[in-house]
Parts: C-alpha cells; structure tokens; sequence
C-alpha cells in the first residue's frame, strides 16, 4: 500500500504521529494549490490550516477505494479555499511579487520518473488531458488550479464569455469520455 | 428537476462543479439538490476525486512553521517523541515500504481481523438503450433487501415481459446471479444471505426483460436493459 495511504489510515486511528508525517510529506503541495486558489499567503496558511484539521476529524472516513491520499485530501483542502473565495466580497489581487498565473508546471513533459510517482489514475487523467486542445486545456487548468470564473478566464485571454463557456463545455465533455 | 435525472445533463454539471466553473443561481440550485439525491452527490465526489489529482503535479512550496502550530495547538495534538518501536517502525514504513507491506498484508490476513465488510451498495443503472433513463439501487444488509427508485419514471416493459434484476460477478467465468423481480408497486427485492454474499465478489447490477412465460432461468434470456456499477458502501 502507498506510504501516504497507510499514513491516513493511520490518522483515522487517531495517530497524531502519523498526521504529522502526513503533514510533513503533503502539505508543501496542499500549500502551493492554496497559494494559487487564493492568491494571498496569509490566506493561503489560513486554509491550509483549516484544510487539515478537516482532515484530521474526516480522516476516519477515508478507505483506499476512495483514492489516492493526496487527492482525497487535495478535494478538502481545495474546497475549503473555493468556500474561502464565496466568501470574500471581492477575488483577492494577484500579488505582483507572485506569478502563481502561470501554467508551466503543467506544459512542461512529465517525464518517467515523475510518472511513476503518479497515482494510477493521476496518469490517466493526464493522458486524458494530452488530448483536449490546447485551449481547452488552459481553460481547464486555469478554473482547477486559480479558481478562474468563465469571466475572469474570458478576460485574460480577451475572447468572448461564450467562447469560454463552450472550451469548457467541450473539455469537460471529452474528459468525461476519456476518463469512463 | 427532471432534466436532473437524464446522466447527459447531471454528468457534466457535476464535472462543472468538482472544476469549480459552476457559478451563481446554477451552482446553488445544484447544491439544493445535491443534499437530496445520493447520485448527484456519488457523481460529484467521483469527479473530484479524479481532477483533484492535478494537484499531484504541482511543485511544492514551503510552508511556515507556524501553520504545523496552529494546527496542533487546535487539535490539541500532543505528538509524543516516538519510541525505539515506532521509530524503527517508521523506518522500515519509509526505507522499506515493500516489506512493510508485506508483513501488514500478512498480519492482517491472518492474525490481526478481517477488513470490515460493506454495509450497502449502490448502483446507478443507466439505460442501455437510445433513450436516457437512470435507476438508482441500493441494496441494505440491515433490511435484506434491495431498493429501487425509478426517479419518477417507469421501466417500460412489453406485455408479457418482466423485468428482472441480476448481480454480475467480478470473475469473467461466474454466472450472473438472479436477485428477483421488479414489481410495478412495489421497488424493491427481499434477499437472503447468500445473495448478500454474492454482492461481495459482484462488480455490477443488471435488469434484463424476461418473458413471463418461461420458468425463472439462472441466466438472462432477454434484452439487458439498465446496468450500472456497484459501489459498497459503510466500510
């Protein structure tokens, strides 16, 4: 069993140890996600912190057939900042010291090594994703790792809503197909 | 609220939703009625889990001590210094996770306890045909029985056709199990126990249309009609 599966299972005991290895092990990319959701660090530390103690008290519920730890804690953590983000009047500005806007990270080839540290269906999704067009791709990328609206995503690539709406209709669609 | 029930429609909502595109009056109206139907809810935890494993591939970034605090200070965690046992343990939990596995596998197999069994499964049986329909089934060791809602909707079957219900097995080699029959007025099916045992090795349910006239057949002699996969529940 992966290291960080039996990590939270382990949790779920009630293993404070093994919450902290868990910590230790997963919360730099928790944090990163966070980071890009809310666009501010203080922020970002505060749901970060709120996202792991959901974790610790849901821990309980998690089994292997529910997925990969990581991504069953990304769903905690990533919907804690997206709750954050409703909250708040108004889309916090992008720091001008952070270029957290762009999408590198995930145009650049994922080489072998870094696939077989990939959860099966991690790799799947990525193949999945390899096949969308390209703006399609960013649409998607943008919305999961920014939390970009339709609006936000139509301004910064200076096309129109509907144009958007329908990269995004179509993505999803063909992801859906690729991914039954 | 019946477009809601065609996968055409509730799939790519609830992949909108997990993405986190789904805004404004659309994406409340979807939350009101994901608190009252188990599917939407199944479909949307589904697809979270698989997007959400785009944050794998992000590069980490280094967090400050103080969030570790905070997070021990609420809990009130008192993470004692390890003993010799656990630390060892941890060793071998990192510098060998093969042989940890092992030995977990085994102790658990044979010495420790069998893993807890489901206490339910459900289904979404989708139509197999040109035409969208959805069934939801849910079969609950506590009753012996499995429900069905039809989601207001009838299981159109020709005269002289019933439709019948049949659990799928895993193994490629196993005959499907007959579970019963499919009453207009009354959705659902009363089990016994080897039928509950059958649900652990199955893989999906399947409602097939029977003719009336033959004698109840231990494999589908009609038309599969709905399937969907099973997923137990309460582990």
């Amino acid at each position: 069993m992966d290291s960080l599966n039996e990590l939270l299972l382990r949790c779920g005991r009630q293993d404070g140890i093994a919450f902290k290895q868990l910590y230790q092990h997963t919360s730099p990319k928790l944090y990163a996600l966070c980071c890009r959701l809310v666009r501010d660090e203080a922020l970002a530390e505060d749901v970060l912190q709120e996202g792991f103690i959901k974790i610790w008290h849901s821990a309980s519920t998690y089994s292997t057939d529910k997925g990969h730890a990581l991504t069953w804690m990304a769903t905690i953590v990533r919907n804690q900042a997206l709750d954050r983000l409703r909250m708040a009047k108004s889309r916090p500005e992008i720091h001008p010291d952070l270029e957290y806007e762009s999408l590198e990270f995930a145009s650049q080839a994922i080489t072998p090594d870094l696939l077989t540290q990939l959860s099966s269906d991690t790799q799947q999704l990525l193949e999945c994703m390899e096949e969308l067009k390209p703006e399609q791709r960013e649409c998607i990328l943008q919305a999961f790792y920014y939390g970009c609206t339709h609006e936000e995503l139509a301004a910064s690539m200076a096309r129109p809503l509907g144009t958007v709406k329908a990269w995004i209709r179509r993505g999803l669609e063909h992801l859906r197909n690729c991914l039954a | 609220m019946k477009r809601y029930k065609n996968p055409d429609i509730f799939e790519p909502l609830a992949m909108a939703y997990a993405l986190g595109t789904l805004h404004g009056k659309a994406r409340l109206r979807f939350e009101q009625l994901m608190a009252r139907h188990l599917y939407l809810r199944a479909t949307v935890q589904a697809y979270q889990q698989k997007l959400n494993g785009l944050a794998e591939i992000l590069p980490p970034q280094a967090v400050h001590a103080r969030v570790w605090q905070g997070i021990e200070q609420h809990l009130n965690l008192k993470v004692a210094q390890p003993s010799f046992w656990s630390r060892l343990q941890n060793q071998l939990n990192w510098a060998l996770p093969s042989l940890a596995a092992i030995i977990a596998a085994v102790l658990t197999a044979f010495f420790l306890h069998q893993p807890p069994k489901p206490q339910a499964y459900v289904a979404a049986l989708k139509s197999t045909q040109q035409h969208p329909q959805l069934v939801l089934a849910m079969a609950k060791h506590d009753e012996m029985k499995i429900s069905f809602d039809l989601l207001d909707q009838n299981i159109t079957n020709p005269q002289g056709m019933i439709p019948t219900l049949w659990c799928i097995s895993k193994k490629k080699d196993e005959p499907p199990m007959r579970m019963g029959t499919l009453e207009p007025t009354k959705p659902e099916i009363s089990i016994n126990a080897k039928m509950w045992q059958g649900l652990e090795g199955a893989s999906q349910f399947a409602i097939s249309l029977e003719p009336n006239t033959v004698s109840a057949s231990t494999q589908p002699q009609g038309e599969i009609i709905l399937s969907g996969t099973l997923h137990p529940l309460g582990q």
